[in-house]
C-alpha cells in the first residue's frame, strides 16, 4: 500500500509537470524533455522532438546528453529574434549520427551529413537573428551540418566541436571564442565575422581553414594544426599574437600557416612551421618576431614567406627573401 | 506525513538515485564500493576503480580512497568518448607517495598499477574528449591523470605525489590553471597541438613540462624539476613562463621554437636552431653555460637560414 501511494504520488507529480526550472531559475534541457517538447511550456512553440526550440530569452542548462538520431534534424534551435540566451552544456554532449573520416587529402562526411543539414545549435538566420547567445562547457559532435551556427555578439567558451559535416563554428560579427576546440570538421574549424576575438583555442584537422576571421579580428594563444587549408586566416585590420600554425595545407595547393588578407594587419610572436607557405601577407601588413621554418615550396608566383615587403621594417634581421 | 518526508521516503523505496538534480551522475566512496556507476554491475563491478562505460557528465560528491596501492580511482572504458568528470573540489587519493630528496626521487612502488583517472588504452578506441576539472589527484602508484585519447582537457586540477606522471594527455589537449608537483616522473606531458596555460609545475623527478610539438606553454611557473624543466619538441611557443632550477638544464626546445618574455634562472637553456627568443631574462646560475645554441635575445630566424648570428 505504501509503495502504491509512493507510485501514485510520483506519477501525479510528473503529470502535474516536472519542474522545468531548476531552483536557480535555469531551464533544463535533456533528452526526455526534447522528445516531449514544450520547453517553455508551449508545445506549439516547441513541438515534440528535435530540435529543441528556444523561444524565450533566458538561461538554459543541459542535464543529459542530447542524441539526435536523425541526420536531417538539429539539436537546439534559437528562434528568430530571441536574443540573450545562455546555454550551459553542463559537461554534456549534443551528438548527431554523422561524422568525418579524416584521411588527408580527403575529408569524407559519413552518415549522410553534408551541406544543408541543420546545426547542433542554431540561431535561425534572419534579419532579426538572435544576438548575444552564449554557449559553454560541453561538446557538439557528429552533426549533419554545422556544429554551432550563431548570430552577432555570441560567446563560445570551453566547447568542443568535432566531426561535424559543416563548419565547426560559424559565428557572426563581434563574437568571442574562448578556450575551445574545433577538430576534424568537414569545412572550416571556426569561421567568424568582423571584430571577433578568438583566444586560447585549438583548430586541428579540419578540412578547410582552421580559423578564419574577417576584419578587425584578434586571435591569440591559439593553435592551428593539420588543417587541410590555411591554419589561420584574417582580413583587414586584424591582430594575431602568440599563435602556432603547423602542418597545414594537406588538402590545398598552397595552404599557409597564416594568411593576412586586405592589409593593415599584424602578426607577431608566433610560429609557422611545416605548412605549404609560411606567412602570406600584403604590403601594408606587419609581421614581427616570429619563427617561420620548414615550410614547403608554394605554388608558382608566390613567395614562401610572404607577399608584402614593407614587412621588413618590423623585423630585427633583414630578410633573405624580400628584395 | 509531510510532503517532503514522503518524497524522501519514496526516493529510498524506489532506489537511491545516481543522478544529481543537474543530471550529472554522482560518484563517491559509497557508490564506488557498491559498483554500477552506470547502472550495470557487470560493467562496473563493486570496488575500485570506478569504471565509466557511458558518455556523460559525472561529479564527485566525496573524496575517493581506493583501498589498495594496486587500484586506480576512475577508469574510462575504451570506446567511451565525451566524458566530463567534475571533481567537485574533492580528491582522489591513493596510498602511495613520493619521497623528494633532490637529486633523487623515490617511491615504494614506482609505476605500479594504480592510476588516478585513466582512459583505458584501446588504440583508436581510447576515450576522446574527456574533461577533468576542479579537484585533486594524489598519491597514486602510477600516473595521476592519464588521458591519452585526443582532445582532452584538464582544468583546475592538482596532481601531486603520484609515482608516475602528474598529468599525461594526448593530442589536441588543453591543461588550464592546473598544478603538477612532486610526482615521480614528469609533471605534465601532452601530445601535439597542446596548450598548457597557467600551470604550476615544480619538484617532479623526471622533468617538468613536455609538450610533444606544435604547442603553446604560457603563463606558467616551472621550478626545480629533476630533468629538463621544459622539454618542448619541434615548434613549441613559450610565452611569459618563469623557469628556475639550480641543477640540470632547465629549458630545452627543438627547432622552430620561440620564447617570448619570462625568465630563466639556472644553469642552461638550449634552443635548437632555428629558434628565437625575445624579452627573455636569463640569469646565470652557479656555473656552466647559460646559453647554448640559438638562444640570443632579439634573434629572428627565417626558414632555410642557419643558426642565429
Amino acid at each position: 500500500m505504501r509503495t502504491f501511494r509512493c507510485l501514485v504520488f510520483l506519477a501525479s507529480s510528473t503529470l502535474l509537470g516536472a519542474p522545468t526550472h531548476a531552483t536557480d531559475g535555469v531551464i533544463e534541457i535533456n533528452q526526455a524533455k526534447a522528445i516531449a517538447g514544450g520547453l517553455g511550456g508551449d508545445v506549439t512553440a516547441d513541438p515534440p522532438g528535435f530540435p529543441v526550440r528556444i523561444t524565450e530569452p533566458g538561461s538554459y542548462q543541459l542535464t543529459s546528453d542530447l542524441d539526435v538520431t536523425v541526420v536531417t534534424l538539429g539539436g537546439i534551435e534559437i528562434a528568430d529574434g530571441v536574443s540573450d540566451v545562455t546555454i550551459d552544456l553542463g559537461g554534456f554532449t549534443i551528438r548527431g549520427v554523422s561524422g568525418v573520416n579524416v584521411s588527408p587529402p580527403l575529408w569524407q562526411c559519413t552518415g549522410g551529413g553534408g551541406v544543408g543539414n541543420p546545426a547542433g545549435i542554431l540561431a535561425v538566420p534572419s534579419a532579426a537573428r538572435a544576438r548575444r547567445v552564449t554557449v559553454r562547457n560541453g561538446r557538439i559532435r557528429k552533426m549533419g551540418g554545422n556544429g554551432i551556427d550563431l548570430g552577432p555578439a555570441s560567446h563560445v567558451e570551453h566547447v568542443q566541436v568535432e566531426q561535424n559535416c559543416g563548419y565547426g563554428m560559424l559565428l557572426d560579427d563581434q563574437s568571442h571564442v574562448l578556450a575551445s576546440q574545433a577538430r576534424a570538421n568537414r569545412f572550416y574549424g571556426i569561421f567568424c565575422g568582423d571584430s571577433c576575438r578568438i583566444v586560447d583555442s585549438v583548430a586541428s584537422e579540419n578540412f578547410g581553414r582552421g580559423i578564419f576571421a574577417l576584419d578587425g579580428a584578434l586571435i591569440s594563444g591559439s593553435v592551428a594544426r593539420g588543417n587541410g587549408d590555411t591554419g589561420i586566416v584574417v582580413s583587414e585590420g586584424s591582430r594575431l599574437a602568440h599563435n602556432v600554425a603547423a602542418a597545414n595545407g594537406a588538402a590545398a595547393t598552397a595552404g599557409a600557416g597564416f594568411a593576412l588578407f586586405g592589409g593593415s594587419s599584424n602578426l607577431s610572436g608566433s610560429i609557422s612551421n611545416r605548412n605549404d607557405v609560411g606567412v602570406q601577407a600584403e604590403a601594408s601588413d606587419g609581421v614581427g618576431l616570429s619563427v617561420i621554418d620548414l615550410n614547403t615550396t608554394p605554388a608558382a608566383g608566390s613567395a614562401p614567406l610572404w607577399t608584402g615587403c614593407n614587412l621588413i621594417s618590423f623585423l630585427l634581421v633583414p630578410s633573405p627573401v624580400c628584395p | 506525513v509531510s510532503k517532503l518526508a514522503l518524497i524522501a521516503f519514496c526516493a529510498l523505496a524506489v532506489g537511491s538515485a545516481a543522478f544529481a538534480r543537474d543530471g550529472r551522475i554522482e560518484i563517491n566512496q559509497a557508490s564506488a564500493t557498491a559498483g554500477g556507476v552506470n547502472g550495470d554491475l557487470a560493467a562496473d563491478p563493486p570496488g575500485f576503480p570506478v569504471r565509466i562505460t557511458q558518455p556523460g557528465s559525472y561529479r564527485l560528491t566525496g573524496d575517493l580512497l581506493p583501498p589498495s596501492i594496486a587500484l586506480g580511482g576512475i577508469l574510462i572504458a575504451a570506446g567511451t568518448d565525451d566524458v566530463t568528470i567534475d571533481l567537485g573540489g574533492f580528491a582522489i587519493r591513493g596510498s602511495s607517495g613520493v619521497v623528494v630528496e633532490p637529486p633523487s626521487w623515490s617511491c615504494a612502488t614506482a609505476f605500479g598499477a594504480g592510476i588516478g583517472i585513466r582512459a583505458e588504452p584501446g588504440g583508436a578506441a581510447t576515450s576522446k574528449n574527456v574533461v577533468v576539472r576542479n579537484g585533486r589527484v594524489l598519491g597514486f602508484a602510477n600516473t595521476g591523470v592519464d588521458l591519452s585519447g585526443d582532445g582532452s582537457r584538464v582544468e583546475d586540477v592538482h596532481a601531486e605525489s603520484n609515482c608516475g606522471i602528474g598529468i599525461a594527455l594526448g593530442d589536441d589537449a588543453q591543461i588550464e590553471s592546473s598544478a603538477a608537483n612532486r610526482n615521480l616522473a614528469l609533471g605534465m606531458l601532452c601530445g601535439v597541438a597542446c596548450r598548457i596555460v597557467g600551470g604550476v609545475v615544480a619538484e617532479n623527478g623526471g622533468g617538468g613540462l613536455r609538450p610533444l610539438g606544435d604547442s603553446i606553454v604560457s603563463g606558467s611557473t616551472v621550478r626545480d624539476n629533476g630533468g629538463d624543466d621544459i622539454r618542448g619538441f619541434e615548434s613549441t611557443l613559450v610565452v611569459d613562463v618563469t623557469v628556475s632550477d639550480d641543477a640540470l638544464a632547465n629549458l630545452r626546445l627543438e627547432r622552430g621554437s620561440l620564447v617570448l618574455g619570462g625568465s630563466i634562472t639556472g644553469l642552461s637553456a638550449v634552443l635548437e636552431a632555428p629558434s628565437a627568443a625575445w624579452g627573455l631574462t636569463v640569469l646565470r646560475g652557479s656555473g656552466s653555460t647559460d646559453v647554448v645554441g640559438a638562444l640570443s635575445i632579439a634573434c629572428v630566424v627565417f626558414e632555410t637560414s642557419g643558426p642565429c648570428p
